[in-house]
């Protein structure tokens, strides 16, 4: 190993007090050599990489320990295959930071190297062979039991085959030994179980074979949504800015189904006119108009023009009454469908209705123009003030009056519901479209089954109630349930007025489960696992993930009055096998100390009686979902 | 928990309860033993309801004599959260008390219009109130229903020939409605199982039984031990005396977010009259008259009856078929003459000149170019002079007018609602002399190109409405978030309370972060201030500010701006400068419009994309109808941002009506008045993203003038205690900053120290009762 690169050099002792000297990390060992003249010689330590199974920082020390697998090191001292420890102090926390990141960058390069290697053997014996053969060459699914947590051989390899995400996970855990498989597998089945009624939004259209087919074992991991952008979009248009004319307009297929989703009025327009009336280009090309000359209106009349200069800013809409006229049939067709009003009112969650208040005021009591009010624009007002601004503006602009003076705000809140209804609301325009295209004469029905979809009241109804992620309540025939568990949902909202519910604990047996919180801290979160309560398991590594233990613990239950912080954290330091070896050195005989090692021996999972404290290296490990 | 409050069970369905809970509860036992009115403040996120709810309802089962909890909200969304959290005690109760009947008993339910509870198909679809009522009257009006019974009990098809051109007579059948019917039939054996029922449960379960689920609720509001509906229930006499005459004395009567009362109060006695209604009554008045003609030559005997009816007097008139359901006097039940009506309207026909004359009158003066203010006293002298009409006389124009319409049978009363607001504001005139004003406005002044004269009658004084509440029930219950200065609303509703309380929030953790934001980051100052609101440069610091937020706050944010105006204005050049795009980059945008419906679906979106992880931006109006009932607590809220401060229209000829009414009666300076309301308002809109102590929130106050003494101080305790000094004229960055540091340590795991300090166990409450009370409860206060 003459040959190997140097990557870092630290001046570290071995061990607490033990000789000076300096930790090399290369790219195959970590090398530590006795300073040249230290008044305490040592023995130069050379640990290959690969043996290295495990690294401990200590917290605010400048501390590591260095797990080595006991087979090959050349410490003569070794005896047999238990696994060694190796001690080392730098200078700083910085210092030792910085050479445990280097490790740790060349080890994970180490083992995806092996991986790689792995299963690109595992990759061409399937090719070759078709079926998975026994205990292959490197680590694969195939070495585990033939059914773990309720999934075959088989479906397990398809599953991590489909998820790079999973498979990443498991080889993380699995392939580092940290969970066992059948461990891992429950994990993600019970993980699976709780993501089965979707907890969000909408989900991808694309999928292919539709949620049915995705039910299958590895589908719901699957069912990972495609949304759409925030971004309220607009269209890209070449405009001659002294006459006015849209020159070119770039359109990608996505935007014009954007654009349909979003505006049933323009969708209805274009199913009406193209192709019988007008070419599609001739169309877009009225649309950016259209839309050019609203943008100007509003200008005009958020700068507060005055009329004529206002008139001439105004860009001129000759080709946008097919717009108008659409606008007012879906308006139209919205007020006149029948149970609108009902639908609404099943539907809408009754602490969001504002709707009903609006159903207690009387007209015509109390004050008109309140100074504690906006001015009340009803639809009479409305009108007036339109036919004023028309007036105002010039004759040019006729038939202003259909568009309100909200018409931005309408047009963001409606993208926000497209956006959030994802891919689907896209999939059912372009079916629509479809469906308008083939039959032709039929386009008298079709849209109104759009106007569902509109701004209006119980939009997003029927259609969207048939598709099966809306989880929302808002569904339709089995509305009574939901609507039941819509009102359970609000309650006082005083959560920490309730008594933290016992952490629930699965049962889970880990090799070493400092290794697994090692992990956790590398991962950031990425372990799924047992279901666990909303605990500690993910949040933190090592000690923070024991001081979350101990959060956890009621004092009331406890058989000892609880102790001052300064003792339990005492306590806590030494519940970590290296503190506990510095501790041990210092205080001896602290009675807080004492008290705390008896409760260690508590049983963990008693739950009843609560949590009697955090022993390390027990079976136990509570899993977050994340 | 179950504990022990000076010898009353309380049943809390938490296992802790926080100490300021436990301090009200003990104050609000106090005041319903004393029997009296009480006036508790409790910062928001405290849990005032459940603990109102807690208490009233074991107050209850300890002392059978106490009558109705009744308590009263703001807005349906707010009445179906109290709903839930009952339904949740109620539950939690059965742990204690038992199940089954005649063990954990409750009956509470929520009463609203008809046009929240109607599940007739068609009628439900009507679009306003009144039209709803109408809707519903026309089919179960009792002499439809008569006509009904009687062709059914005849055989004949004869169509009913006198009614005035209304539709059933056209179908040539008497429609009449299943769930009215359904409900009539089952009688006295309708009746609701116990339980706790939100409209949606009573829709539901009206629909199952065929029952109609208005006239059940209205019917089981005798049986109701809790009783939840909107504030118009309780203070309008036109609706009280219809739903609330039967309440008993006893009652315990609560009115939850009452920061507002006074002008819920004021507004239950005024009426406006549009030019509209004017027409619209003039209209009603040719066919009113024409109705009185058929009905002579037809059926002269009816109206004959009528004015034997007249004559003998008013106290009959109760008995009157069809009455059922109006709504009642507009004046206060004190001030409704029981006298016999006079003699020159007593004749249908004289009625009708009268209204005819009262309303050229009306006309005349609507078509006044100018602003004009005038006493009730100067208005009747003056129409005295011009149109001989006597104030004595117009007292018994809603009389006289119900009394009409019942008699001709009408039952399309939406129809007839202008003549009838014509009336109520004849008889609100005739009535009082003092404490209203008769305000001409041509237009509203904040919109002056558009032409829509009001005349308005307004009352100024709050105290006129809430005086009957006063003395009818034994104990009135006036909380909430912002009642400051709490010694001012004992001056302006004109009671005197046995307490008068205000209580401190006890935290762990700072979990309010309440900033003022003075500057952008370029250093301008922000302002909305008139002058300045319109400017470029301070609409773009208020863009890149919420730009900014939303890059560093996760999941909601809301902004409320100072009006719908200046919203739809920074929206449009927000679009303009990108920044609305650039806040899309980060989080999905929601707004509140003035359409109800769509504002609402936008709501529910903005929920979803919050619960999605998605996060969103609501923008909503200070004093609108967000602002008023929906909370952004938890993860719907972890930022508020209230750009500018929410003054009303301070030139509003009405508001200085009122101005100069409390200057005059309470010495109350305009200035303080305004300024007072502005920031109560304020507080109200950050207060929305704070629903109890685990939650968090930043709470910004993006206005320069927030920094100063005079608007600070008007802010409610609970916000200046957590307003640092050093955040008090922060820029947008330096703001950024301080919300990302406030987030991140907010976002820790709730630490549960807090036990025994601001989390009282029950075991911690039984030590305490053993001790003999909680030391300085009564300090608490102050």
């Amino acid at each position: 190993m003459a040959h190997e690169q140097q990557l870092i050099t630290k001046r570290a002792w071995l061990g607490p007090g033990g000789p000076e000297g300096y930790l090399t990390v290369a790219s195959s060992s970590l090398l530590w050599q006795p300073a040249p003249g230290s008044s305490q010689p040592g023995q130069e330590v050379r640990i290959p990489l690969a043996a290295i199974t495990n690294n401990q920082r200590a917290k605010d020390k400048p501390l590591v320990r260095i797990t080595v697998a006991g087979q090959q090191q050349q410490q003569p001292s070794g005896p047999g295959p238990s696994p060694q420890h190796h001690v080392f102090q730098f200078e700083s926390v910085a210092d030792r930071d910085a050479a445990l990141d280097v490790l740790t960058k060349v080890t994970a390069a180490m083992a995806a190297a092996q991986m790689a290697a792995a299963n690109g053997a595992l990759g061409a014996e399937a090719a070759a062979a078709g079926v998975p053969g026994p205990a292959g060459a490197g680590a694969g699914p195939r070495e585990g039991p033939a059914v773990a947590g309720g999934f075959s051989r088989m479906q397990r390899q398809q599953m991590l085959a489909r998820d790079v995400d999973l498979k990443a996970l498991w080889e993380e855990l699995v392939g580092g030994k940290v969970l066992s498989e059948a461990d891992f597998w429950s994990g993600v089945a019970s993980r699976l179980a709780a993501a089965q009624p979707a907890a969000w939004g909408t989900s991808a259209a694309g999928g292919g074979g539709g949620p049915g087919a995705a039910r299958g074992p590895g589908g719901p991991l699957q069912r990972r949504r495609v949304g759409l952008s925030n971004i309220l979009q607009r269209v890209e248009a070449e405009v001659d800015g002294r006459h006015q004319r849209v020159l070119r307009v770039s359109l990608t297929p996505e935007q014009v189904a954007q654009i349909f989703a979003e505006q049933p009025a323009v969708l209805r327009a274009y199913r009406e006119h193209v192709p019988h009336r007008m070419g599609e280009e001739d169309f877009w090309r009225r649309y950016v108009r259209h839309e050019m000359h609203k943008e100007s209106k509003r200008k005009a009349r958020a700068e507060g023009l005055n009329p004529s200069a206002a008139a001439a800013s105004v860009v001129d809409d000759a080709g946008g009454d097919i717009f108008r006229e659409a606008a007012a049939a879906v308006a139209a067709e919205a007020a006149a469908r029948p149970g609108a009003a009902a639908s609404h009112r099943e539907r809408v969650d009754p602490t969001l209705d504002l709707a009903a208040s609006e159903g207690e005021r009387y007209q015509g009591f109390g004050y008109a123009h309140a100074a504690t009010r906006e001015p009340e624009l009803d639809a009479e007002r409305l009108r007036l003030a339109a036919a004023q601004q028309e007036a105002a503006l010039g004759a040019a602009m006729s038939g202003l009056g259909l568009e309100d003076s909200d018409d931005l705000a309408t047009a963001i809140n409606r993208h926000g519901e497209v956006v959030l209804q994802g891919v689907e609301a896209l999939a059912r325009v372009e079916a629509q479209l479809r469906a308008g295209h083939g039959s032709g004469a039929a386009d008298q029905r079709a849209p109104s089954a759009q106007g569902a979809t509109g701004p209006g009241p119980g939009s997003s109804g029927r259609d969207m109630s048939a598709s099966p992620m809306d989880e929302d309540g808002r569904g339709g025939e089995d509305g009574q349930q939901q609507r039941r568990g819509r009102r359970r949902r609000h309650s006082a909202g005083l959560a920490d007025l309730h008594e933290p519910s016992a952490p629930r604990l699965d049962s889970l047996s880990i090799a070493d489960p400092r290794r697994y919180f090692e992990r956790m801290k590398d991962a950031a979160g990425g372990v799924q696992g047992g279901r666990g309560d909303g605990g500690f398991g993910a949040r933190a590594g090592g000690l923070a993930g024991a001081a979350a233990v101990l959060a956890a613990v009621t004092p009331g239950g406890l058989p000892l009055p609880p102790l001052s912080p300064a003792a339990a954290e005492a306590a806590l330091l030494e519940a970590t096998p290296l503190a506990r070896s510095l501790a041990e050195d210092e205080a001896a005989g602290v009675s807080g100390l004492e008290e705390n090692k008896r409760k260690r021996h508590a049983p963990p999972q008693s739950e009843g009686k609560g949590v009697g404290g955090f022993v390390p290296g027990m079976s136990f490990c509570c899993l977050h979902e994340c | 928990m179950r504990f022990n409050l000076e010898g009353l069970t309380v049943y809390f369905p938490y296992e802790y309860i926080y100490p300021e809970q436990y301090r009200y509860m003990l104050e609000l036992k106090r005041a319903l033993d004393a029997r009296g009115h009480c006036l508790l403040e409790m910062p928001t996120g405290t849990g005032k309801t459940i603990t109102l709810l807690s208490l009233i309802t074991s107050y209850q089962l300890a002392h059978k004599e106490v009558g109705k909890l009744i308590y009263c909200t703001r807005t349906v969304p707010e009445m179906e959260k109290v709903l839930a959290e009952l339904a949740e005690l109620i539950e939690y109760r059965a742990k204690y008390l038992g199940r089954g009947p005649g063990f954990n008993e409750i009956l509470a339910l929520g009463l609203s219009s008809r046009k929240n509870l109607c599940i007739h198909p068609r009628v439900a679809e009507e679009g306003s109130r009144e039209s709803v009522d109408a809707g519903c009257r026309r089919l179960t009006a009792s002499w439809v229903r008569e006509r009904a019974a009687d062709r059914v009990s005849r055989g004949t098809t004869e169509g009913g020939g006198e009614e005035d051109g209304g539709s059933e007579s056209a179908v040539g059948d008497i429609e009449l409605c299943d769930y009215f019917e359904g409900h009539e039939r089952a009688g006295v054996e309708a009746l609701l199982p116990p339980g706790v029922y939100t409209l949606s449960d009573l829709r539901d379960f009206g629909r199952k039984r065929g029952w109609c689920p208005y006239f059940l609720a209205r019917h089981m509001m005798a049986f109701a031990n809790v009783v939840v509906y909107n504030y118009q229930y309780m203070i309008d006499p036109k609706v009280s005396q219809m739903v609330s005459r039967e309440l008993e004395k006893e009652c315990i009567v609560v009115f939850d977010e009452a920061h507002n009362i006074d002008n819920v109060c004021i507004e239950a006695l005024s009426v406006n009259l549009r030019k509209q209604t004017l027409e619209a009554a003039g209209r009603n008045l040719g066919k009113l008259s024409n109705s009185i003609r058929r009905a002579r030559e037809a059926d002269a005997a009816r109206l004959q009856t009528e004015y034997n009816r007249l004559v003998a007097g008013l106290v009959a008139q109760g008995a009157l078929r069809g009455g059922e359901d109006w709504l009642a006097n507009p004046a206060l039940p004190a001030d409704v003459v029981q006298e016999t009506v006079p003699g020159n309207i007593r004749r249908a026909e004289h009625f009708m000149g009268f209204l005819h004359r009262f309303l050229a009158f009306l006309r005349d003066k609507m078509a006044s170019p100018v602003i004009t203010s005038q006493t009730p006293q100067v208005f009747l002298h003056e129409l005295q002079e011009r149109v001989q009409v006597d104030a004595k006389t117009l007292k018994f124009c809603y009389d006289r007018l119900s009394s009409l319409l019942k008699t001709l049978e009408i039952t399309n009363t939406d129809e007839f609602t202008p003549i009838q607001l014509v009336a109520d504001f004849a008889t609100l005139v005739g009535t009082y002399a003092k404490g209203f004003a008769i305000i001409m406005e041509p237009y509203d002044e904040r919109l002056p190109q558009v032409p829509d004269p009001v005349l308005q009658l307004s009352c100024l004084d709050a105290s006129l409405a809430m005086k009957p509440v006063f003395s009818k029930f034994q104990s009135v219950v006036i909380t909430s978030g912002t009642l400051s200065p709490i010694d001012l609303y004992p001056r302006i509703l004109n009671f005197n309370p046995v307490a008068i309380q205000s209580f401190q929030m006890t935290l762990t953790r700072d979990c309010l972060c309440p900033v003022v934001v003075t500057r952008g980051a370029d250093q301008m100052p922000m302002s909305t201030k008139f002058e300045m609101r319109g400017d470029p440069g301070v609409m773009r610091n208020y863009g890149r500010l919420l730009v900014d937020l939303s890059a560093v706050v996760p999941d909601g944010i809301v902004a409320f701006f100072v009006s719908y105006r200046y919203m739809d204005q920074i929206i449009a050049k927000w679009h303009d400068m990108g920044i609305l795009q650039e806040i899309m980059q980060h989080k999905l945008i929601f707004i509140e419009t003035q359409d109800v419906v769509e504002t609402t679906l936008a709501l529910d979106n903005f929920r979803r994309a919050c619960d999605s992880g998605r996060g969103a931006v609501f923008l909503s109006v200070a004093r609108g109808k967000v602002a008023e009932g929906i909370d952004f607590d938890r993860h719907y809220g972890r930022a508020v941002v209230m750009f500018g401060v929410p003054y009303q229209y301070t030139l509003s000829r009405i508001l200085r009506a009122r101005l100069e009414y409390l200057r005059e009666t309470f010495q109350i300076k305009e200035a303080d008045y305004l300024a007072f309301d502005a920031v109560r308002q304020a507080a109200q809109c950050v207060g929305r993203v704070i629903r109890s102590k685990a939650d968090y929130g930043m709470m910004i106050f993006a206005d320069k003038r927030y920094q100063r003494h005079d608007k600070r101080d008007k802010l409610p305790q609970w916000i200046t205690r957590h307003l640092k000094e050093a955040h008090m004229n922060l820029s947008t960055d330096m703001m950024v900053h301080v919300a990302r540091e406030f987030l991140r340590a907010m976002a820790q795991p709730y630490d549960r120290g807090a036990v025994g300090k601001s989390l009282l166990s029950e075991a911690a409450l039984a030590a305490l009762d053993a001790a003999g009370g909680l030391d300085g409860a009564g300090a608490a206060g102050a």
